[in-house]
């Protein structure tokens, strides 16, 4: 598979966000604030790539040939945990991002390393799973702000409908696959 | 305690996707307690050592070990959903430590709170595997097996509940409930 399929796989046909859960949480929360989304994604697919990066030969030349995969979570959280030590560092900021961020690294770092074959794959993969995350992250600022100017009712506002708002997201984006008429249909 | 419940309800969100049936819920909600047990236990060891400014690495350390053990388990127990649950196991442990952050000073009481959602993943997985397929199912050594069936629902059933949108919009109307019955409760206090 292409590395181009691979990213588009992972942001929209088995989407990281909808299938595997991934950054589900961060979406919600980032959709509050549109400024805090756009500076930290772009720092979080950079952490991800550097460690999926980092791991790739230990996961694949040492750990998984030896039979120590379980070893592999663990590894993934000192790695992450290094990374962010030093973007913090780097960037001024020790109090940078939320204990989600955390969540997110974690699953699109593990994810990577699980799903791929190749190196280069498993960077394909987390852009692509960065990209399921920016996209529905983006529809749902913008369904939260035209939402808070609406006059739904007060027990509507927030979480239920941004978790409904999610749901419509998924239906625009995987109407053919999620829906029972067209297994119906075509029969 | 109402920001710590949001908290907990949205460090186990990543959950949503894999709640798709019962048996699913049984073996994460298992995990998640023997996760909140360890978590517990870790930090009230850590208390007494005197290790509070390594608290958070210790626990995750904690956590982490704890869930892969769990899979390790998990593979020579149920080897067919271990294929499809070992990532969300992993991802439960990272979760767990958000739960724990959410209160540092209490675990106990984030502990409390966050098992509350066991029950809550346990009706909500069985409400969707009985919408979309007809049926309700534990887990077995084969894979799944069926404990009620309904074959109406498994022919005309919508499976779209089944999917993580379907989830979404559930969870939605959940929340939705919740607040409404809150908002009502105190307004008839307020009366009385």
């Amino acid at each position: 598979m292409g590395i181009v399929d691979i990213v588009f796989l992972y942001a929209f046909v088995t989407s990281a966000a909808f299938t595997y859960g991934v950054g589900l949480t961060r979406s919600l929360v980032d959709s509050n604030s549109a400024k805090r989304f756009l500076a930290g994604l772009p720092i979080c697919l950079i952490e991800a790539l550097i460690s999926v990066l980092a791991l790739w030969y230990p996961t694949t030349a040492i750990l998984v040939p030896e039979g120590l995969s379980y070893v592999v979570p663990t590894a993934v959280i000192l790695v992450i945990g290094a990374v962010r030590v030093v973007f913090a560092l780097a960037l001024g900021d020790r109090e940078r991002g939320n204990p989600f961020d955390f969540v997110t690294l974690f699953g699109t770092v593990i994810l990577a390393l699980w799903e791929s074959t190749s190196v280069m794959g498993a960077v394909a993969l987390v852009a692509g799973s960065c990209a399921s995350i920016g996209l529905l992250t983006l529809i749902l600022i913008a369904a939260r702000s035209r939402a808070s100017s609406s006059s739904a009712d007060v027990d509507w506002r927030g979480l239920p409908l941004a978790l409904v708002s999610m749901g419509l997201v998924f239906i625009a984006l995987y109407a053919a696959q999620a829906s029972w008429w067209v297994s119906e249909a075509s029969r | 305690m109402k920001k710590e419940t949001v908290v907990c309800a949205l460090a186990l969100a990543p959950l949503v996707p894999a709640m798709s049936r019962l048996s699913y819920a049984l073996v994460l909600g298992s995990a998640f307690f023997i996760l909140l047990l360890v978590g517990i236990l870790s930090a009230k060891a850590i208390s007494r050592i005197g290790l509070r400014e390594s608290h958070p690495a210790i626990l995750l350390a904690a956590l982490t070990a704890t869930a892969s053990l769990f899979v390790l388990a998990l593979r020579a127990l149920y080897p067919l959903l271990a294929v499809s649950l070992s990532f969300f196991v992993h991802i439960l442990a990272v979760s767990g430590l958000v739960v724990f952050s959410v209160s540092s000073d209490d675990t106990d009481r984030a502990a409390s709170i966050a098992l509350y959602a066991i029950p809550f993943f346990l009706v909500f997985a069985a409400a969707r595997e009985f919408l979309s397929f007809g049926m309700l199912t534990v887990p077995a050594p084969s894979g799944l097996v069926a404990i009620v069936s309904v074959p109406a629902i498994a022919e005309y059933g919508m499976p779209f509940w089944a999917t993580a949108g379907g989830a979404l919009f559930l969870a939605g109307a959940f929340v939705w409930i919740a607040k409404r019955a809150r908002r009502m409760a105190s307004l008839y206090s307020r009366r009385a």
